[in-house]
Parts: structure tokens; sequence; C-alpha cells
């Protein structure tokens, strides 16, 4: 493969996006940032990502409306979407499992080795 | 040619042995060797040797080998064979012209033949007697002056009669040998003679025996002749017996014939009979059957019959009755006048007669009884029968001088029911203000009791639920299956489920489609017998305070996702650190910022722990229970905590005592944190090398998960508070500081929502157990 696999961080936190860009574009991803939710639809359009790393709480749109927009895309729907949220509700986690998302990760309760392990996890198949 | 030589072949054959001719044949030739060796003697002539050598041939011609068969030793053959041998050679010699030389010669042929002639004895004889002939003459033809008899002619015929025993020997042992030959030959055909013989006997033996057998099988033949005769007789006689059967059976059929004329007329009387009889049956039971007394008699008050009631209310059996007079039995207890004014009424006016009479039963006791007579006429108008029927009314007559003393008790009564209705009224009006809408029903689920308060709460009218089945009027289910409603009052009277945790909740659907959420209790009603009467049941909208706890809820969620997104932020700042993804840390940085990870995670530790708690606390509805297999979930966090296990040194002992299969009723998440605190407590709280011991077992429908642990202990004056909230004891403080004191409260909240019961044991420096109790779950709930 000559494209490095592209991952599509959706998080308002700028300092959280440091961390992403910083540690996965050493794991030689390429990583590419929206700051809310239409961001990271038109984003999820143009680069058409191999995995979306989705927060929940963000302006504009959050996580859920993403979320239901990209699977209801004909063309989006195939991106697999893991939610990293710090929201720990079981209706929450419960939604977004209904929405299509392949997991739900509390980002206090994880070390990033996590993260990357589940990266490295859904890029592979 | 060959005619002339089997002729003289078959001559020969007839008249001789033809062996001889081949030793003839033989000696001859010797003779010419003889002659030849000789024939420088004076007498050997050339031509001799020719006449030998001649009758040599002619000899051997004559010997035809095929015939040598002949038996050799027959006498007279060879007697004739010396003739004739003789005959011959004289006849040539003398047409030949032989001389005196030639006729010893003759003899010295036979001389040389004797062997042939039998045995050693005869031959020698034979040998010397032609020796002595040649010698005679000799004697003979020199006295004659032909010969002279000198030394020299005395030896050759010395030597000549020498040479021949010579000869003669040899030519024995080679017929000796001949001979033996031959006798074998004899012996074996005397041995096929005997075999013959034998098989002749065989032969006649077997014909004896087949003679014999033939004699058996013929005796056999006569037998079964005999006994076909035999059998031939007996079924002549049972052709016999046939024929008469069939004059016997054709006899039994003509009487079988008038039997069943006769069984007809027979059916037909009984017929008429039996349905003369259904009749007078069908009367009887009639009669039977009532409860009046039916008595018939004739014109002059005889009974005739009697019935079944007639019997129980008289005391006297019908054949006590039957062909008595009644007044004799039961009658006769009241005044004249009144037996002549029924009879009056009976008999002259023959019309019937109805009044009341006191009677007496058979055991003395006296009764009223409402009679009527009706007489029945016949065609002239004559009374022909009485029918009587009494009615036994003494109770009914008793019975309704008590209502009516009854009726003015009634009235007194009435006046003080008054009074407690309007104590009851007030009692009800009560009721009807409490606030929480009641609902009491019967042990059926009958609704006896429904509120103001549930009028409102359900939308439903009090008249409407008053008699129906409680749930005709409560709808309630639950908020995930809106679809199924759960009966409450029904589960609760028939056992199958308690509603006893405090304040079950539910939702409710009112009549006007709305649905509020509730709060209810339910319990029995009992009566002072301690009886159960009925259920009652408490409900409350509680729709507000849910809004409540979902606004706290929310701000708790928001509170915690505001906490734990900084604190993400630094864990995960902290790991860039520490692996050196932003440059390499210096050796004194390290320790600084590992003090500074370790707190981070007692606060995102603290975060969870607060959430949980005050979730627990609002009684949300948490987890979903589900069957979770005891056994499996502790190896889980063991197997999940061995990394803690082994960095603490201690050792872990699993004792599940067979109860693999068990299961219990409970959330599964909360289960493993359950379990997993109580170890995890355990493990922190012991010292090096100690042990932690789990044991599950199961007793009266209950599953123990004891967890025992070799540490430091809990000492006695703060066990009481072990599971408050955020407490935490001394010794606990001084082995981790580290710990929020949630722990227990947690586990304790889990396990009691599942029903279930937490405690411990413990002795301080010794350690402690922690015991958590469950019921066992079974597959057939």
């Amino acid at each position: 493969m000559n494209n490095p696999p592209c991952i599509l961080i959706a998080e308002d936190d700028k300092f959280l996006v440091k961390v992403y860009t910083t540690k996965l574009s050493k794991e030689g991803f390429q990583v590419e940032v929206a700051s809310n939710g239409e961001e990271a639809l038109k984003l999820a359009r143009e680069k058409n990502p191999d995995l979306i790393f989705c927060d929940l709480m963000m302006p504009i749109k959050d996580g859920f409306e993403v979320l239901k927009e990209l699977k209801a895309d004909t063309k989006l729907k195939k991106i697999k979407v893991v939610i990293l949220s710090n929201l720990s509700q079981e209706e929450d986690k419960k939604r977004v499992m209904d929405l299509g998302a392949e997991e739900y990760i509390v980002k206090a309760n994880v070390p990033f080795s996590e993260v990357i392990a589940l990266a490295k996890k859904y890029l592979a198949k | 040619m060959k005619k002339i030589y089997d002729f003289f072949i078959g001559v020969m054959n007839k008249y001789t042995t033809g062996v001889p001719f081949l030793i003839w044949g033989f000696y001859g030739l010797v003779m010419a060797v003889f002659l030849i060796i000789f024939r420088d003697y004076p007498n050997v002539r050339f031509e001799k040797l020719l006449y030998v050598l001649v009758l040599s041939t002619v000899w051997l011609i004559a010997s035809d080998v095929t015939k040598r068969r002949e038996l050799f030793n027959k006498k007279i053959h060879f007697i004739v064979d010396s003739l004739v041998y003789v005959a011959i050679f004289s006849a040539i010699y003398y047409f030949t012209g032989g001389s005196r030389g030639d006729l010893s010669f003759i003899f010295s042929l036979i001389a040389v033949s004797a062997p042939l002639f039998g045995t050693w004895i005869e031959t020698m004889i034979l040998i010397w007697a032609s020796g002595m002939v040649i010698f005679g003459i000799d004697l003979t033809f020199a006295f004659r002056g032909d010969v002279s008899l000198d030394h020299y002619h005395i030896g050759s015929m010395i030597l000549r009669i020498l040479v021949y025993f010579v000869i003669a020997g040899i030519i024995k042992y080679f017929q000796i040998n001949y001979l033996k030959e031959l006798e074998k030959a004899k012996e074996f055909q005397a041995t096929i003679l005997e075999k013959n013989k034998e098989l002749e006997k065989a032969k006649a033996s077997v014909d004896d025996q087949i003679r014999e057998k033939t004699k058996e099988l013929q005796e056999q033949n006569n037998y079964l002749e005999n006994a076909r005769k035999v059998a031939a007789n007996i079924l002549e006689d049972m052709m016999e017996s046939g024929n008469k059967l069939q004059e016997q059976n054709s006899y039994l059929e003509d009487a079988r014939k008038a039997v069943v004329n006769i069984l007809e007329d027979v059916a037909q009387s009984e017929h008429d009979l039996s349905h003369k009889t259904l009749e007078l049956e069908k009367f009887q039971q009639a009669a039977d059957a009532s409860f009046d007394q039916i008595a018939i008699t004739n014109p002059d008050g005889i009974i005739l019959y009697i019935n079944d009631a007639g019997e129980e209310i008289t005391g006297y059996s019908k054949e006590e009755s039957i062909g008595k007079n009644p007044g004799k039995l039961w009658g006769g207890q009241v005044a004249r006048d009144v037996y002549e004014k029924m009879w009056n009424t009976i008999k002259v006016d023959k019309s019937p007669y109805a009044g009341e009479i006191t009677n007496k039963r058979k055991d003395g006791e006296k009764y009223l009884a409402s009679i009527r007579i009706s007489p029945i006429l016949d065609k002239k108008g004559d009374v022909k029968f009485y029918v009587g029927v009494e009615r036994d009314i003494t109770e009914e007559r008793e019975a309704q001088v008590q209502i009516i003393r009854h009726a003015a008790e009634l009235q007194k009564a009435n006046v003080s029911i008054e009074k407690q209705k309007e104590s009851v009224e007030s009692i009800l009006r009560f009721l009807k203000s409490i606030g929480d809408g009641v609902v009491a029903t019967d042990m059926e689920g009958r609704v006896i009791f429904f509120n103001e308060a549930a009028e409102k709460l359900t939308g439903a009218a009090n008249e409407k639920a008053i008699g129906n089945y409680a749930w005709e009027t409560l709808y309630y289910f639950k908020e995930s299956d809106p679809k199924t409603q759960i009966r409450v009052i029904k589960k609760f009277l028939a056992g199958e489920e308690k509603f006893n945790r405090v304040s079950d909740r539910l939702m409710l659907k009112r009549k006007d489609g709305a649905v509020v959420d509730i709060s209810f209790s339910i319990s029995y009603i009992y009566d002072k017998n301690k009886i159960k009467q009925g259920c009652i049941l408490v409900m409350r909208d509680v729709t507000e305070e849910r809004e409540l706890e979902k606004t706290k809820d929310n701000f708790l969620s928001v509170a915690a996702h505001q906490l734990r997104t900084p604190l993400s932020g630094i864990r995960w700042s902290l790991e860039m650190l520490l692996g050196d993804d932003v440059g390499k840390l210096p050796e004194e940085a390290h320790e600084v910022v590992e003090n500074i990870n370790e707190n981070t995670m007692r606060l995102i530790n603290l975060v969870n722990d607060l959430l949980n708690v005050s979730r627990i606390n609002m009684g949300k509805v948490i987890e979903p229970a589900s069957p979770v297999g005891v056994v499996e979930t502790i190896s889980a966090v063991l197997k999940s905590g061995e990394g803690f296990v082994a960095k603490n040194k201690v050792k872990i002992v699993f004792d599940n005592d067979n109860n693999t299969e068990t299961k219990v009723f409970i959330s599964p998440q909360h289960f493993f944190e359950a379990i997993e605190n109580i170890v995890s407590n355990a493990i922190k709280y012991t010292p090096e090398l100690g042990t932690i011991k789990t044991v599950v077992s199961q007793k009266d429908g209950k599953v123990r998960i004891a967890i025992a642990d070799s540490g430091i202990g809990i000492p006695k004056k703060e066990q009481e508070k072990m599971f408050s909230k955020f407490f935490r004891a001394q010794n606990a403080i001084q082995k981790d500081p580290d710990g929020s004191g949630l722990g227990l409260s947690v586990v304790k909240s889990f396990i009691e929502e599942a029903g279930g019961t937490v405690s411990f044991e413990s002795e301080e420096g010794k350690g402690t157990t922690f015991f958590i109790e469950l019921p066992v779950y079974s597959e057939s709930k």
C-alpha cells in the first residue's frame, strides 16, 4: 500500500488533538482533524478516511448526530467509527452502539496505548 | 509257407511241451561248438556238424517260444517228447545214412537233454544210462570188429560223459531258476484262484444277506398289509358311526326347532308382562321421588301402598304399613270430630279433603302434617281407592315462628347498624382524603376499595373499578415494554412476585392514554384471625421526582464529563512524557512525572466511584440483571488480577466445591465489580506471602462466596462503619493511603440490589473473611 491509512479525529479539545496527532503520526498513520461535528462530516466526505475516532460532546453537531449522518450516507456508512468520549452513561453507550459505532471508549479510563491498539485493530481489517 | 509252419507248431504244441525244443536247439548249438572244438578227433566228421546244425535249427524253429506257458512237468508229455525226438531223429538219421558214430551221437544228445526231464537224480540217471547205452553200442560194434576199444576210445567216452554232466549242471541251474519263476507264476495264479474263491464266497454271503433282507422286507410288507387291513376296518366302523351321528343331528335339529317355537311364545308373554311392569315401575319411581307422603288405601282405609317418603315421615316401614289402618299407626292423635269431618267429606261427599293434622311417628315424636285425601271413583261412581298426600310441616311452622321473632330483633339491630355505618363512613372519608392512590381487593383480585386519589391517578371512576378485577382498571407496564401489561395485584395475590422492594416503580397508563411514573407498595390484608382477606396497593405519582432525578443525573454526567476531559488530557500527556514522545525525559524528572501520573489515576478513579455511588443513591435502574455463572465470574476476576497478585506476592486459592454450574440473577457487570472489589481489597491488605482463599458453597437455595485473606484485619471498633461511604479504617489508611473508601458501599449496593447480603468476619492482625450471599438462580423460573 502506497498510501498510509487515514484516520479522521473529531475532537474539540485542542490539547487532546495534539496528543492524537503526535502519537498516531508516529505510528505511521495519516491524521485528519475536525474540531466540530460539521467539519467532521465535511472532512469525511472529502478525505474518505479508513477510520474515524469521534468525540460525543462537540459544538455545532455532536457525536451522535455525526454518527447518525455517517451511517445514513451510502458512501460514508462503510467507514468504521470508534466513539471516544468522557461520558459514561449506559444510555449513551447503547445509543451509540445502536447507531452503528464499532466501540465506545471512555477516554479518561484508558491509556493512549489502548487507542493506538484500537487504531491498529480496525485498520488491519 | 506260414500254414505249414503253423500246422507244424500246432502238432508240436498239442503233443509236446514247447520247452524241450528250445532246449534241444540250444543243446544242438552247444554240440556244434563241441564238435568244432573236438573236430580233430577221428570220429568227428564235418557232416555231423552239419547234422547238428540242421537239427538244431529245426528244433529251435519248432520251439516257438510263445508256447512255453504249458506246464512243464507233465510226465506224459515228456515221455512222448522223448519218443518223438528219438523217432524223428532216427528217421532223419536213417534217411541221411548215418553211422554208428551218429547213433552214439543221438544218445549223447539224449544225455545232454536229460536235465530237462526231472529232478537232479533223474537227470543223472538218464545221463548215466545214456552213457552206458553209448558204451554198450560201442562195445557191440567193438565185438563186431567195427571199432577198436582202445584207451583213447574209452577215454573219449568218459570225457564226453563228464562234459555231459557239466553241461547238464549248467542247464539245470538255469532251468531251476526258470522253474522258480514258473512256480511264482503258479502261486500267483493260485492266489488269484483263492481270491476268486473268496469273492465267490463273499458274493455268496451277500447273496445270502440279500435273500435275508428280502425275506425281512417281505415280512414287513406282510405286517404293513395287515395293518392296512386293520385300518381299513377301523375306517369302515368310523363311517358307520358318522352315519349314526348324522341321524342323531337331524333328530336334535327337529327338537331345537320345537324349543325355539316355545321360547318365542314365552318371550311374547314376557314382553307384555314387562311392559306392564315398566309402567308400574314408572309410577313407583315417581311416587318414591316425591318428598310428600303418598298412600293409597282401599275404600275402608286399609293401606295398599305407601311411598318412601311415607316411611320417612311416619317412621313405619312399608311392610309395617301395608294392610293396616293409618289411624292405628300414626293417626288417632286428634279429636274425634276432626276424623269424622274428614271421613264425611271423602266417603259421603266423595270429594277431596284438605287440612292440617297432628300425627305421631313410630318413635313417638309428634309432628304436624298438611294432609290432602282424594277419592278415586270407578265407572259406577263408587269409591275404588283413596289417595292421600301428606307433608310434614312441623319444621316449616317452627321456622315461621322464628322469623317473626327475628324480625323483632333485627329491628333492634338495625338501629345500632345505622350508628356503625356512620363511623365506617367517617373512616372512609379519611381514606378518601389520602393523597396517594389506594386500591384494595379481595383474594380474587376484585376491587373492594378505590379511593379518590386512585381515581385521579388512573382517570377511572370509582364505580367502574369496584367489583371488577383490579387489572381491568390498572394498566401497569415497564417503561421498556409498554405493550405488556403487568398485572401487579394478580401476580402478588398468586404469590408470583413479592414486590417488596421499597417503592417498586412502574408506569401507569391512564384511561385517557397518558402515562404516569408510579411508585407503589403492596401488602396483604389480614382479618383478626390472621387470615388473608385480600391485598391493598398504595401508589404515588413520581413523575416529578423522576424528572428531578433525571436532572440530577444529567448534572452528574455533565460534571463527570467535565472532570474527565481535563483528566484524560493530563493522563495522555503524562503518557507521552513518560514514553519519551516529546524528547527524552531526564532521569530526575521521571520520578516526579510518575508521581503526577499516580495522582491523576486517583482522581480519575474518584470521579468514577463518585458517579457510580450517586447513581446508586438515586435508585436509578442500572444494568439489567441476567443469569450469571458464579464460578465463571470469580475465575475472570482472578485472571484479570494476575498481575496485581504477582506484584503483591500473595497466593490465591480457589475452591468451587463443584458449584461450577451455579448461577445467580444479577447484573454481570456489577457482580464482576463487587467480587473484584473484595478480592482486590483482600490482596491489598494482605502482606507478602500471605494467602487469599475463595470458597463457593451452596446451602438452602443460597450460594455463598467466602473470600478470606490473611491480612491486617479490621479493628473491632471500626467494623460497624465498614459499609459507610467514604469510611476507611485507620490501619487500612496506613497500608494504602490511596483508597476512596467507596468500594464496599458500592459492593453492598450491587449485591443488595440483586437480593443478596454482604457481611464479614475479621480479627485485627489475623485476617478478614468477606461473605457474599445470593439466591441461587434456577432455570425453572
